[in-house]
């Protein structure tokens, strides 16, 4: 065993133990899915979802809040964009200003303390899941589709802003540093030359994000605000299958259809998606009732008032930030579980979901046309794309709600619903990856006569391989952040305690909560980065 | 209709900064009419056909200006589905209506906290509230209870469990499933909190089979415990009741096993800053409601209640007490 070899043996040995541990510490049980209550709801839920309900004027209601859903994402997206401009602006070291030796200290010191501020709002923003800044805004602004749009334009925004940070900064400063060294204010330089530097770059990332949103709006009815996700939280709740079935339905409708016109945007020429953008923010903010009067009358401004008070007094009790710290524990153990899970089952998954690696082989004048590769296309590679879109398609919310009328609420749910919404989503990075491996040694392989499997093992794989675990990284990092998502709505860990800060007023603990979460989000994504960035070197 | 549509649509066109930009390609009018369009049409279908859950949102006004408007906005703690709330909640607006003289708008909310927030924040001028939410409004806000029902002053909760699980007492509950109502909820999890753990010594977030079980409302709780996913709960007597009575509860597969001693529960809570006569007249068409009335009979049958009784503050010390020993209130 060479020194690779006993690397990799040691990162598999350490893989499994923290698997065991992390399952151990959270208290998971597979157990669930297949005991008598298990068999007993999961046969209630596929009974009811075999029989939607599709009655006409269910049917147009569901189709209704589809449209707000829609709409509600991109207003969302539309007002996320300008806040996220407005504060990577001021969070963007930018290039050539801020290394003038000749500034004087208290203006250097000035600048910092700005770009400080600026990170911290971004990280914050979005560290905390949308589906408790919508909680809290249904709160003050009440039920509607006003508190989704907000609640999305604040986290988009935390996640957008970063990326149009790192953009500027990581801008050509060549023309910047000339325009600068004529005599040019900070205002003129940033807009005549970053700007269009990265304006590119930053309608691509925006309209990225913007399908992301509109996905995510279908769910944060949950809560009350609006859309799609209203009927799925109170047909899960009174146990109305049949309406669920129908709502679940039109989320994967809704998904699918979205998926299919971001392709066809994307082929299309850049006027198109922005056009599209803007038109759908516009229809938005005409359509749907947003209450803009209220966002800062006294009402409101008294509410991030006694927010901000929580946060200038966070809870002392140790008791409670002792309880924290082990929430803070299962949560991660929940990420880092459900995203193993997900990354076995991809692992199996996702090479049958690869046409290449499927059906068409890697030699030119492979014997095509035999009968039992349209059997291989029907059997293996059809059910697995299936199979990955449905379990992509359905937002990690959405499968933490089925998981619990099938095990029951806790941490069993939160995590079967984040393992298999990552199947999904890994399934789908790995076998791109997988179609994108140089064919040069699988061919030679090929055609010294190996069989698929040996083609795969030693041709494809071992190229996948970097890319796959950087995925799955970075997966695990968004599985933090979903963790806490799913506590919220019954599965455990630090969402449940967030909820129960929120529905008591318990301001000061969800001040320490909140901090933690921010805490634990951005600490896993710098790890994240780091391990990332070796991997894909080596 | 396509008319209104493409107003709107022009009109959001002018007053929106963007505009120039989204005219640079003429798509952007057509996708925006179209998108309008959809809304509309949809969002006029939508009010039309479910009227249980109007998109409401309060206008910024305060209440002098909700009085000087004259309209009046209540709401209640969404205790349970909201085709019951919406039952409940509609004749009582009749009635207020008839004997305030102004237009009354009932807010619904799907959240206990977003009721008390309400009217904390001045959105709502009076809220049905439960004990425990009351106490969290008067701890955040000037507010005054005003009238509850006779039943609310001998007030119980009902622990009741599944046939199967053979729980046949409260005591039987330990190392079993359970599940409260909403977290908030006075009846459905502060109360039966308390009596398990001073009573029978039952500590709920220890000696459960895992973490208790919010089911957000009390007709849920009981859905719960009659589908098996839970072994036992606890909920309002008043609602346990009026299921057995209706016929909503399978009784071969659900059954009562205790209920605790009387408390102080559910209070109408007006804000102070309402003017003196609003909250008395409001007030007043409570206490006149009179079972003999065959127009009152409905509203106090659906209610659980002979008649309604006047509240004062000092009653919901006992609960307050409580709910800062349990935790609860901070």
């Amino acid at each position: 065993m060479n020194e690779r070899d006993r690397r990799r043996v040691w990162v598999g040995a350490v893989v499994i133990a923290s698997v065991l541990l992390a399952s151990w510490h959270s208290g998971v049980e597979f157990g669930a899915l297949a005991d008598s209550g298990g068999w007993a709801s999961f046969g209630e839920l596929v009974s009811g979802l075999l029989a939607p309900d599709l009655s006409d004027h269910f049917v147009a209601r569901i189709g209704a809040l589809a449209v707000e859903s829609l709409l509600i994402g991109v207003l969302g997206t539309a007002l996320a964009v300008v806040l996220a401009a407005v504060l990577a602006i001021a969070a963007a070291r930018m290039p050539a200003i801020t290394d003038d030796p000749a500034a004087r200290p208290l203006a250097t010191w000035t600048a910092s303390a700005v770009r400080a501020t600026a990170r911290g709002v971004l990280a914050f923003f979005r560290s905390v899941p949308e589906i408790i800044w919508a909680f809290l805004f249904v709160r003050v602004f009440g039920l509607g589709p006003g508190p989704a749009v907000f609640a999305i334009a604040i986290t988009f925004s935390g996640i957008i802003g970063k990326l149009f940070a790192e953009l500027i900064e990581a801008a050509d400063p060549e023309p910047a540093r000339r325009m600068h060294g004529s005599g040019a204010g900070g205002v003129a330089v940033f807009v005549f030359s970053v700007l269009p530097l990265v304006r590119r770059q930053w309608v691509a990332y925006a309209l990225f994000r913007l399908e992301c949103a509109i996905r995510s709006a279908s769910i944060l009815g949950i809560v009350g605000a609006g859309g799609l996700g209203q009927e799925i939280d109170l047909s899960m709740r009174y146990f109305q299958y049949d309406k669920l079935a129908t709502a679940l339905l039109a989320v994967l409708a809704y998904v699918v259809v979205l998926e299919l016109a971001s392709i066809a945007l994307r082929r299309a020429r850049p006027a198109w998606p922005i056009s599209v953008f803007a038109a759908g923010a516009i229809a938005g903010a005409a359509v749907l009732d947003i209450p803009w009067g209220e966002l800062f009358d006294d009402a409101s401004l008294d509410q991030v008032g006694a927010f901000l008070t929580g946060f200038s007094n966070p809870t002392t009790d140790w008791a409670f930030i002792e309880n924290a710290f082990d929430l803070v524990l299962v949560t991660v153990s929940m990420a880092w579980v459900a995203t193993v899970l997900a990354a076995v089952s991809a692992l199996a998954l996702a090479p049958m979901a690869a046409i290449t690696f499927t059906i068409r082989g890697y030699l030119a004048d492979a014997p095509h046309g035999h009968g039992w590769t349209w059997w291989l296309f029907l059997l293996v590679l059809v059910p697995a794309r299936i199979c990955l879109q449905i379990t992509r398609a359905l937002p990690e919310l959405v499968w933490a709600l089925l998981f619990i009328v099938w095990v029951g609420p806790g941490i069993t749910a939160g995590v079967l619903a984040l393992a298999v919404h990552t199947i999904g989503i890994l399934g789908r990075l790995y076998s791109d990856a997988l179609e994108e491996a140089e064919p040069g040694p699988p061919r030679a392989i090929e055609a010294s006569g190996a069989g698929p499997f040996a083609r795969y093992l030693y041709g494809v794989f071992p190229q996948a391989l970097p890319r796959m675990l950087a995925f799955t990284l970075f997966r695990f990092e968004v599985n933090v952040r979903a963790a806490a998502m799913v506590g919220f709505v019954g599965a455990g860990g630090l969402g449940d305690a967030l909820h129960t800060a929120i529905s008591l007023f318990h301001m000061r603990d969800l001040a320490a909560l909140l901090a933690l979460t921010l805490v634990v989000v951005v600490a896993v994504d710098a790890l994240g980065d780091r391990i990332r960035m070796r991997l894909l070197r080596d | 209709m396509h008319t209104v549509a493409v107003n709107s649509c022009i009109r959001a066109l002018r007053a929106t900064p963007n505009a120039a930009r989204a005219d640079r390609s003429t798509c952007s009018l057509v996708i925006a009419a179209a998108f309008a369009l959809i809304g509309l049409g949809c969002s006029d279908k939508n009010d039309q056909q479910v009227p249980v859950i109007p998109v409401v949102v309060g206008s910024s006004g305060s209440a002098t200006a909700a009085l000087k408007a004259k309209k009046i906005r209540v709401t209640g703690i969404p205790d349970e589905n909201p085709t019951e709330l919406a039952r409940e909640y509609a004749p009582m607006v009749e009635l207020l209506e008839a004997n305030l003289g102004v237009p009354v708008e009932y807010v619904p909310v799907t959240d206990y906290g977003a009721a008390v927030q309400a009217l904390a924040a001045g959105k709502v001028d009076f809220a049905w509230l439960g004990g425990f939410t009351h106490v969290q409004s008067r701890n955040m806000a000037d507010v005054v209870p005003l009238v509850m029902r006779d039943i609310d002053r001998q007030f119980h909760s009902v622990f009741i469990a599944s046939k199967k699980s053979g729980i046949t007492e409260v005591a039987g509950v330990k190392g079993k499933k359970f599940a409260f109502g909403s977290k908030s909820s006075t009846s459905g999890h502060l109360m039966p909190r308390h009596f398990l753990l001073n009573k029978h010594r039952i500590d709920p977030d220890r000696d459960f089979d895992g973490a208790p079980v919010f089911s957000g409302a009390h007709d849920a709780t009981v859905k719960m415990v009659e589908s098996g996913k839970v072994d036992a709960g606890a909920l309002n007597m008043q609602v346990w009741d009026r299921m057995v009575s209706e016929g909503k509860v399978d009784l071969s597969k659900t059954s009562l096993i205790w209920k605790t001693p009387p408390y102080v529960d559910y209070v109408w809570t007006a804000r102070a800053a309402v003017a003196g006569d609003v909250r008395a007249r409001f007030a007043q068409t409570f206490l006149d409601l009179d079972p003999a009335n065959a127009r009152h009979r409905p509203v106090l049958d659906r209610m659980g209640a002979e008649k309604y009784v006047p509240a004062t503050s000092t009653d919901f010390d006992a609960i307050e007490g409580v709910a800062r020993a349990s935790g609860m209130l901070k």
